[in-house]
């Protein structure tokens, strides 16, 4: 366990600047920017085709399928415009994820590299006062958690942002007297992230200082072993292990049931949005003649706009965990 | 995999199944939402029924509330049981890894044991934690979607035939490629921690022998593999999340063609269509969340696999069970025609060859050669770290596999090659020699190793915090630490493998005083590299490769074998120089 001489292991702190290792990150990942804007144009893409065909659902509906009509020649058509445009989005999904998951690898290889570079050149001392526990966990844990983020968040939290104003500005266009109610439970469903987040994040914090303590110990009697056992101190190091991991049980427990009750809290508020979307949405239709295919549409729309809320909520407790261990690794980098 | 859940849920079986039984019912809310929608649409509205339409809103929004309780229910049960399991998981791990001996350490490594108790089994927990909502709320949504999808127009769901076999068959593809690249993935995550972890212990020497170039190639090597095995993994694993949008927009299209066509021809329900649109996808979503878990399921299993090959091994080195009538500790060792060879290794060459020789109590015995010529492992037999395969070693007259562990070791004070300290003060660390001697043996030990003075000299004295493996004293205290902490077992037999080597001669020859007036009836066997340190023993061994070449005093010796001339000569020359 980090005793006093022993610096945190495994525990996420916030990162110090963010910004500043934002974007030393990203000259990690490319030193020019095409693939970058490449990644952009790709994910913007995929995003209007998304939103765009769904959108194309309102027409079809109120010109063909409800209209009384019989074209079924011009229903047609129109879906193969719509099977169109989704095929440009899933081409452009794919192009985006890939140029990614490229970058991202070769990105932490070279981090990797230059890290154990850098500890090739470390004086001595270096050595003796970091526990290599330590030393190790920013080759592994660390690079790899920035790896995931390069490769995952921060797209999503691009794509999840275009997401929601894109289903934003349609809503409004469809029906802004409806947008007032999801508003409501929009604004209710933050409320709810921010009250629960804060309560996670701490639990987390207190859960990954468990987990340092966890993985400190089992580094250094599975290290030191046969020590142990020329000693007979095995049953010392087995009780000692016992309250450590029933210490981070307990904490993961309380930490794991906030994080995971996010997910049915924010997907059945989005319900309860759809079951007031649903009421208020037929009384417009009875009373104001609101059309049909624009309420079918928006119901959809309801339904999806809780999502990439959840998304941001998840990439940024990611985002803030990678940030802090890639400020780690520049530590080493900037001795 | 199923059977590792089994086994580690104790304590936590309520909880892992009134969890599922939540999100069951939480599914079932959701899933009748889309009714009681194509309800309005179908009867409320074109009725102009505008309290009809508040009755219906009303009921989805007490079907919401429902269902989520039950989510928050299930994932209260679902932390405890997946932690639960997670700790149990875990404690039962490394209790196994204590019963283990050197030759199961030896097989595999320390880099790639601790691996398996950090990574693999956070793996397994998150796949329960997460996996299991998952697991099981989706299958659940499949099978109602599609039951009312039937219900609601049979010839649409028609749709479905063709896009979930081809959904299924990428899914299935995808994953018996991903899950083989995985493991090969895991492997190379092993090899770097192994270069990684070699090149921390071993700093000392790549710096000290100029190493530092040819390490670098090899990390890159190690580092090149590993990115190389995950873009191999990464390129295909992001074909899902596509091939899936794929399939599910050009199912929501079909049936808003063929649907679209049939309510043109009023065979079919606005309503109902805009429902039926909502389970499709509902349906397909879940197929994709099945191929999400099982995916992750597949990554688990291979975490599974590497946990139960541990859980799996028996110990080679088995504790003898029952009492055995045991000689009083004398400390007398004898090697009986003892052959020995590491199994890890595979080579099958022996280490030893047909060794005999024995050491009277009280005697100082030395053992020199060269390196790899087995000096390590020969003592290594004695606390019986490692079984001989031919022969036997006997220590006090009986073979050393007929002793419970716990007493031969007890009689035995090791002092390995590699000093290990752990995190603790100074008392503590000294304490393992013995944990129930008091305050003044424990200063003893020190004045003995001629550790007493620099452990004064700290600001805290013994209770000086020793951080991870004692990396904040230097190479020759600690070797001092490690020898007080061997001598306030007081051994009848003490052994000190290579571990003066930091310490110079004058306190050597200190050390040695002091096990000559204090442990004066112990059997001490060293090794050592030093003709100065062994010159004095009453017998010194000369092994060389694999046998021994030689023994006798240093006189003896000197006069008489040809290897210790040599190894005389060359330090003579040292100290000429």
């Amino acid at each position: 366990m980090p005793g006093p001489h022993g610096a945190p292991r495994g525990g996420y702190a916030k990162p110090k600047n963010m910004g500043k290792t934002v974007s030393r990150l990203v000259r990690y990942l490319t030193r020019s920017k095409l693939p970058l804007l490449l990644v952009f144009l790709c994910l913007l893409l995929s995003v209007l085709s998304n939103l765009g065909g769904s959108y194309m659902m309102r027409n079809i509906i109120n010109d063909f399928i409800w209209s009384g009509c019989t074209d079924f020649a011009g229903l047609g058509l129109s879906i193969l415009k719509m099977v169109g445009v989704f095929l440009v989005g899933c081409l452009a999904t794919y192009g985006q994820s890939a140029t990614m998951v490229r970058l991202g690898e070769k990105g932490v290889n070279r981090l990797r590299q230059e890290l154990f570079d850098k500890l090739q050149d470390l004086p001595l001392s270096y050595f003796d006062q970091h526990p290599h526990g330590e030393l190790m966990s920013r080759f592994t844990n660390d690079a790899d958690n920035v790896l995931m983020v390069l490769e995952q968040s921060v797209v999503s939290l691009c794509s999840s942002c275009l997401m929601f104003v894109g289903l934003v500005a349609l809503m409004l266009f469809i029906n802004w007297k409806l947008f007032l109610v999801i508003a409501v439970i929009l604004a209710v469903t933050m409320q709810v992230f921010k009250a629960l987040g804060g309560r996670s994040r701490r639990f987390y914090q207190e859960q990954q200082s468990a987990l340092g303590a966890v993985n400190g110990e089992i580094q250094e009697v599975i290290e030191g072993l046969k020590v142990v056992k020329a000693f007979t101190h095995e049953e010392q190091a087995k009780a000692k292990f016992q309250l450590l991991n029933n210490a981070y049980r307990d904490a993961a427990q309380k930490a794991n049931f906030y994080s995971t009750m996010i997910m049915p809290v924010a997907g059945n508020l989005m319900n309860i949005s759809y079951a007031f979307t649903a009421a208020f949405g037929g009384l417009l239709s009875v009373l104001q003649g609101f059309d049909l295919g624009g309420l079918v549409v928006y119901l959809n729309y309801s339904k999806q706009v809780g999502q990439p809320l959840n998304q941001i909520s998840q990439q940024m407790t990611t985002l803030l965990s990678a940030m802090a261990g890639a400020e780690r690794i520049f530590e080493v980098m900037d001795i | 995999m199923l059977f590792l859940f089994l086994t580690h849920l104790e304590g936590y079986k309520k909880q892992a199944v009134l969890s599922p039984v939540l999100i069951v019912l939480e599914a079932v809310c959701e899933l009748l939402l889309p009714l009681v929608m194509a309800e309005i649409v179908d009867t409320a509205i074109p009725a102009g029924d505008t309290r009809y339409i508040f009755r219906l809103g009303a009921a989805m929004l007490v079907l919401s509330a429902v269902s989520m309780a039950c989510g928050v229910g299930a994932a209260k049960y679902a932390a405890f049981a997946s932690q639960g399991f997670g700790g149990n998981l875990r404690q039962c791990l490394f209790d196994k890894i204590q019963d283990f001996s050197f030759a199961d350490i030896d097989r595999f490594s320390s880099a790639s044991l601790i691996t398996r108790m950090t990574n693999d089994v956070n793996a397994m927990t998150m796949m329960l934690a997460m996996g299991l909502r998952m697991l099981i709320r989706a299958p659940v949504m499949l099978i109602a979607a599609f039951t009312i999808a039937l219900v609601l127009n049979a010839r649409l769901a028609l749709v479905l035939v063709a896009v979930v076999p081809i959904m299924i068959g990428v899914i299935v593809v995808l994953m018996k490629v991903c899950t083989r690249l995985f493991e090969t993935m895991q492997k190379k995550i092993d090899g770097l921690n192994n270069v990684l972890q070699e090149n921390l212990v071993a700093i000392r020497v790549v710096k000290a022998f100029v190493r530092g170039n040819h390490e670098r190639k090899k990390f890159n090597r190690s580092s090149e593999e590993l990115m190389q095995a995950g873009l191999n993994v990464g390129l295909r694993i992001i074909a899902i999340m596509p091939v899936m949008i794929l399939a599910l927009n050009g199912a929501t299209v079909a049936v808003l063609y063929f649907g679209g066509k049939m309510v043109m021809q009023a065979e079919f329900d606005l309503g109902d269509l805009q429902a039926f649109i909502s389970y499709i996808s509902q349906i397909l979503m879940s197929v994709m969340m099945v191929a999400m878990s099982l995916l992750q399921l597949s990554r688990a299993q291979a975490c599974a696999r590497r946990i139960s090959e541990v859980l799996e091994t028996e110990p080679s080195v088995q504790d003898r069970t029952g009492p055995a009538a045991l000689p009083a500790p004398k400390g007398r060792v004898e090697f009986r025609d003892v052959s020995f060879k590491y199994v890890a290794s595979g080579t099958g060459d022996d280490v030893l060859s047909h060794i005999s020789f024995t050491v009277e109590p009280g005697k100082f015995v030395a053992i020199v050669g060269g390196t790899g010529t087995g000096k390590s492992s020969l003592v290594n037999l004695i606390p019986r770290f490692y079984d001989v395969t031919g022969g036997a070693v006997l220590v006090d007259g009986v073979d050393v596999r007929d002793y419970p562990l716990e007493e031969l070791r007890g009689r035995i004070g090791m002092v390995l090659q590699t000093n290990i300290l752990f995190t603790g003060t100074i008392r503590e660390n000294l304490m393992w020699g013995r944990p129930g001697a008091t305050e003044e043996e424990m200063l003893q030990a020190a004045r003995d190793a001629q550790a007493y003075d620099f452990i004064m000299a700290l600001p805290d004295g013994f209770d000086t915090q020793l951080t991870q493996g004692g990396s904040n004293v230097s190479g020759g205290q600690k070797q001092r630490l490690c020898i007080a902490r061997a001598m306030l077992r007081k051994p009848s037999i003490l052994i000190l493998d290579d571990s003066t080597s930091a310490v110079d001669s004058a306190t050597e020859a200190a050390i040695r005083e002091s096990f000559a007036k204090n442990l004066k009836d112990s059997t001490v066997i060293i090794i050592a590299q030093r003709i100065s340190s062994v010159q004095y023993a009453d017998e010194i061994l000369i092994l060389d490769d694999d046998h021994i070449a030689g023994r006798g005093t240093h006189e003896e010796l000197l006069r008489t074998n040809a290897i210790y001339q040599e190894i005389y000569r060359s330090q003579q020359e040292g100290v000429q120089e």
